[in-house]
């Protein structure tokens, strides 16, 4: 039996590395043929060695030198993101740990975490009064302007996003009204002789949620993905929004909005989807 | 105070100037939405603070960024992004590090892009090569490991996966199994590279080599092959 105290700490690491002089070389190979506990640990760092040299990740001398040199394919690496909240505590649990089990044998990511780990010693350190002031270069303030003169940097107007309880809302009621939606278009199919594709019913309901009524709308050619042209041609829902609720087999519906213009609605945003959608319905909030 | 001969829009800059960062990161979002010349300005004003800082991290990254990309290509991307995101900021943290974030994740975007580029370069050869005699290509040993290797790789890996996300619990751990025991670097090393102290190394080290034992004796694992035996089928 060996005493607890008497295991090697550090030497064993040493000794798994091959820097331990022949003698303390040797003291650790007699406790590792009496020591059960630590032979299997030896065995393991050999094991996890030889899993790190698989991987590919040839050690470096230089700080960043090796940085480019991981034959690890990208997409195995754990994103920019996870590893920025696995150094900052923002990861949960599981995938903290399943991050950091990719570190522990992936060089080029505990590289970068040194990275985050310098960044932030600077920042503890970085005092911005005494520091001398600099500009925002004229690169930045032009990719600023590009994308405020783009959609993307402003807000949606009020009329075009749906609440979350008006989403749920508008769910239940599909579901209530799914016969009656069906019914319409079947008649409508058999009166006009139309194909089925092209009849889409277009539920009307009012800003509170409540079911006003179904319009009949035509898929008609033009456009990337057609249009849908109101059956009555009476003009009543001009300039109105139309939410369409776009279901895809692989992932979560989205919520599309387009305008009504000349009893027509261009479906211009569901064209530029990357994904086939499954299946489209249609809603107009009239009050 | 202000000299009398002060601009006004010299008093502005000292009156921003002496404003603190969550002051003027509430007049930049305030503003956002309603006069988007006064939120460059407070934008302005903020990171004219942190260029140091930004430039810092950057440049003094021993990493040399192509000609394509430069080390000025990222700091205008960093500065950018900080405009899209300093509405995420949380007060408890400093900005300083908020900002240090970013820029650290936007230069390590930029160096996995480098070495994805530089996957695809193909190497040149210098002499024309003898069409007679086998190519390099047709020269090389198979990389390809026999079906049954391959399987005790699979295998292994498995386990590796298994037995460090048990014992692995944070970025600290990762890097200590890393660069301690698969590394062989020395505790001053790895305590510079990531700015922990030198005890909180051995400290670690010292944990996980007794989350390790815990983990082999839970599965009465004495040796490498019993480890590797305890997973195939039928065991």
């Amino acid at each position: 039996m060996v005493k607890r105290s008497a295991h090697p700490d550090k030497q064993l690491f040493q000794y798994l590395s091959g820097s331990l002089d022949e003698q303390a070389a040797a003291k650790i190979e007699t406790h590792l043929s009496a020591c059960p506990d630590c032979a299997a640990l030896a065995s393991v760092v050999r094991m996890l060695k030889s899993e790190a040299a698989a991987a590919g990740s040839p050690r470096s001398e230089g700080p960043f030198d090796g940085l480019e040199a991981s034959m690890a394919p990208a997409a195995s690496h754990p994103g920019i993101s996870e590893l920025a909240s696995l150094f900052y505590g923002g990861s949960s649990r599981e995938s903290a740990s399943a991050t950091a089990r990719h570190v522990a044998t992936c060089e080029s990511c505990a590289r970068e975490l040194a990275l985050y780990a310098q960044a932030e010693r600077m920042a503890s350190g970085y005092e911005p009064a005494r520091a001398v002031g600099g500009e925002v270069p004229q690169a930045a303030r032009e990719m600023i302007r590009d994308w405020e003169e783009s959609n993307y940097a402003k807000p949606r107007p009020e009329e075009e996003t749906l609440s979350h309880e008006m989403l749920t809302r508008l769910v239940h009621l599909l579901g209530e009204r799914r016969d009656q939606l069906l019914d319409m278009k079947r008649h409508v199919i058999e009166s006009s002789s139309s194909r089925e594709a092209d009849v889409v019913p277009v539920l009307i309901i009012d800003s509170s949620g409540e079911f006003r009524g179904v319009e009949i709308f035509h898929r008609e050619e033009g456009g990337a993905a057609g249009i849908l042209k109101h059956s009555d041609g009476s003009g009543r829902f001009d300039n109105k929004i139309v939410h369409a609720l776009v279901g895809f087999r692989d992932r979560e519906p989205v919520v599309i909005t387009e305008v009504v213009r000349r009893d027509a609605i261009e479906l211009k945003r569901i064209s530029r989807l990357s994904s086939d959608p499954d299946g489209a319905e249609y809603f107009i909030i009239e009050d | 105070m202000p000299e009398e001969s002060g601009s006004t829009a010299e008093l502005e800059k000292e009156r921003l100037a002496n404003l603190g960062d969550e002051e003027l990161v509430d007049l930049f979002l305030d503003s956002l939405k309603t006069d988007r010349a006064a939120a460059h300005l407070y934008f302005e004003s903020i990171m004219g603070r942190y260029q140091g800082l930004i430039g810092h991290i950057v440049r003094n990254s021993n990493y040399r960024f192509p000609a394509w990309d430069s080390a000025d290509d990222v700091i205008a991307r960093v500065n950018f992004k900080v405009y899209r995101g300093l509405a995420l900021w949380r007060r408890q943290g400093k900005l300083s590090s908020f900002i240090a974030r970013i820029a650290t994740s936007e230069m390590i975007d930029t160096i996995r892009r480098v070495r994805r580029d530089k996957s695809y370069m193909p190497r040149i050869s210098l002499a024309e090569p003898d069409p007679d005699m086998p190519s390099v290509i047709d020269r090389a040993p198979s990389k390809e490991p026999s079906p049954e290797a391959r399987m005790l790789d699979r295998e292994q890996s498995k386990i590796i996966d298994s037995l460090l996300e048990d014992v692995c619990r944070d970025w600290k751990d990762g890097v200590i199994v890393n660069e301690y025991i698969i590394g062989a670097q020395d505790a001053k090393t790895i305590s510079a590279k990531y700015d922990m102290s030198e005890d909180l190394v051995y400290q670690r080290a010292r944990r996980l080599r007794v989350r390790l034992i815990k983990w082999l004796a839970d599965r009465g694992i004495t040796s490498a092959d019993q480890l590797l035996r305890s997973t195939r089928p039928g065991a």
